[in-house]
């Protein structure tokens, strides 16, 4: 469904991703690892339409989105969560909801998504007429990835989402990242957990300094000894 | 003071106060999409308020004249915004902001080429006649410049609550990124930004043009909306309504108890007694300054 084709991309002159290509597939889960600065977020941003790639291509259902405005990849299915979670303070939980859902003009729809959200993260149920500043990182976090369910996407893009909480809340997120996939909904999951990424995910790629150096099934990719070593913290050969 | 004379000078006090609230809101509002203060915002009011007396002179009927300020202040902003502002990409918020104080003084310097620089009688539809309220007599064009601007207020508050565009303006004023995120076309909520700003500017311009004579020196009244909205904590829209509230009838109490020559200093006066007091402003958060 989501192809990145050979991509560039640069940050003024400082080079940030070089040919990068990558795919997941509809209703696919597909994670991205790489250490801190290998150009994993930046993938996401020019996915999602919030930098442009200076060469190559991104094609969704093989149209061309690599010029595409980031409103326009919303309405094409494709949501991101970013990195640091960027809610708006101000708004309520609720309110953040139902920003998420600004390309959805049924009264309908709007509403079904709000207790999808509810029933996903029923905290969001419990806190919704709280500003989202008051609320604790987890969940936040929670807030993040429900408000980009409001627009209903075929693809999420999520960026390091148990970034900072604690154990419980970790698992509890990758819980509700298993119950999104069961729903048919595509996910590129960029995580510094890659024990629990590769548990998630059926396939993986490896960013190193803005190149891929890695990809394949995340069974082959757990055994790698490169792998084992820079991301899961293990001996470098398989026991 | 006696109670006729103190109402007469609140409700002359709120009416003016209204009119800063207005201008005010106009700044806050392209300032809160945008992060940039249009200082063109009261040349932009005068030209279209000059359109509407074209207007009237031509023989338009006088609803019909406003309605052509109105659209000529959304054409105006329409063009200012997608020609020169969304073109200079590239510039920082400081040099935006001398763009629109260029803008000012080049909107003026035409407004009076085309105009001339004199001062009009503007056509009123309020009565000029005192009425009695209690004890006091009022000017009617105080009572529907208060009026007229509480509801376009009211209207606002409602626009920024409820519906689906006020909240896209909203969450642009906190999060550019994260709109952009939620498929909301951020250029797209400049413009209308821009362009509200400029409605609500011009009919502030046609409030106020029958009382001070329409010239181009109204542009000046940018300045009063622009302590109003300072006093309010620059981005409550609230805050910016009250502030302005507070100016106009303090402005008007003042020459009361204070020598006449001073009147001209008094927001400013106002101005510093409350930053120092409250660094935010009546409705805003502190952000200290770092001493
Ligand atoms: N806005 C920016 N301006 C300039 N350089 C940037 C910007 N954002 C990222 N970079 C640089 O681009 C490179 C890739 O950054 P990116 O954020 O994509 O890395 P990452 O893999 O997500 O890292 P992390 O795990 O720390 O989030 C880094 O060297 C970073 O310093
Ligand atoms: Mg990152």
């Amino acid at each position: 469904m989501l192809e990145v084709e050979a991509i560039d991309v640069a940050y003024g002159k400082r080079r940030a991703l070089e040919g990068v290509s990558l795919s997941v597939g509809e209703g696919e889960v597909v994670t991205l690892l790489g250490a801190n600065g290998a150009g994993k977020s930046t993938t996401l941003r020019a996915i999602s339409g919030l930098v442009r790639p200076g060469r190559g291509r991104i094609l969704c259902d093989g149209r061309d989105l690599t010029r595409a405005p980031a409103d326009a990849i919303v309405a094409l299915g494709i949501a991101h969560v970013p990195e640091g979670r960027e809610l708006f303070p101000d708004f309520t939980v609720e309110e953040n909801l139902l920003v998420g859902a600004h390309r959805r003009w049924q009264r309908e729809a709007v509403r079904e998504g709000l207790e999808r959200a509810h029933r996903l993260f029923p905290i969001l149920r419990e806190r919704r007429r709280q500003r989202a500043a008051t609320l604790s990182g987890g969940e936040q976090q929670m807030l993040a990835i429900a408000r980009a369910l409001m627009a209903r996407p075929r693809m999420l893009l999520l960026d390091e989402p148990s970034l900072g909480l604690a154990p419980r809340l970790v698992t509890e997120i990758f819980r509700v990242i298993d119950e999104i996939h069961a729903t048919g909904v595509g996910i590129l999951l960029v995580e510094q957990n890659a024990r629990l990424a590769l548990g998630a995910a059926t396939r993986g790629y490896v960013l190193e300094t803005g190149r891929v150096v890695a990809e394949g099934p995340s069974a082959v990719l757990r055994e790698d000894p490169r792998i084992r070593q820079a991301y899961l913290g293990l001996a470098g050969t398989p026991p | 003071m006696t109670t006729a004379a103190l109402i007469h000078v609140l409700v002359s006090g709120l009416a003016t106060g209204s009119i800063y609230g207005l201008v005010g809101l106009s700044l806050v509002i392209v300032y809160n999409a945008t992060r940039t203060v249009n200082f063109a915002q009261g040349e932009m009011f005068v030209v279209s308020t000059f359109v509407a007396w074209s207007a009237a002179r031509a023989g338009w009927p006088l609803p019909l004249a406003f309605l052509a300020a109105v659209v000529a202040a959304a054409v105006l902003a329409l063009v200012i915004e997608r020609a020169i502002i969304r073109r200079s990409i590239a510039a920082t918020h400081w040099d935006v902001l001398i763009i629109t104080l260029g803008l000012s003084l080049i909107l003026r310097a035409l407004a009076g080429i085309v105009w001339s620089h004199d001062d009009f009688p503007f056509p009123s539809y309020f009565g000029n006649r005192p009425i009695a309220i209690g004890p006091a007599r009022v000017v009617p064009v105080s009572l529907g410049i208060i009026g007229a601007s509480v509801v376009l207020m009211a209207l606002l508050g409602a626009l920024f609550r409820f519906t689906r565009a006020g909240r896209a303006m909203r969450a642009v004023a906190q999060n550019q990124t994260a709109a952009w995120l939620m498929g909301i076309s951020v250029p797209r909520v400049f413009s209308a930004a821009w362009i509200l700003a400029s409605v609500v500017g011009a009919v502030a311009g046609l409030l106020i043009a029958p009382v001070v004579f329409l010239s181009t020196k109204m542009g000046l009244l940018v300045i009063n909306g622009f302590i109003a909205a300072v006093l309010g904590g620059f981005g409550s829209m609230p805050g910016v309504v009250v502030g302005g509230m507070l100016l106009g009838v303090i402005e008007n109490l003042a020459p009361l108890y204070l020598p006449t020559g001073i009147r001209y200093s008094v927001p400013f006066i106002l101005l510093i007694a409350i930053l120092v007091v409250r660094p935010g402003g009546l409705a805003g958060r502190v952000h200290r300054r770092k001493v």
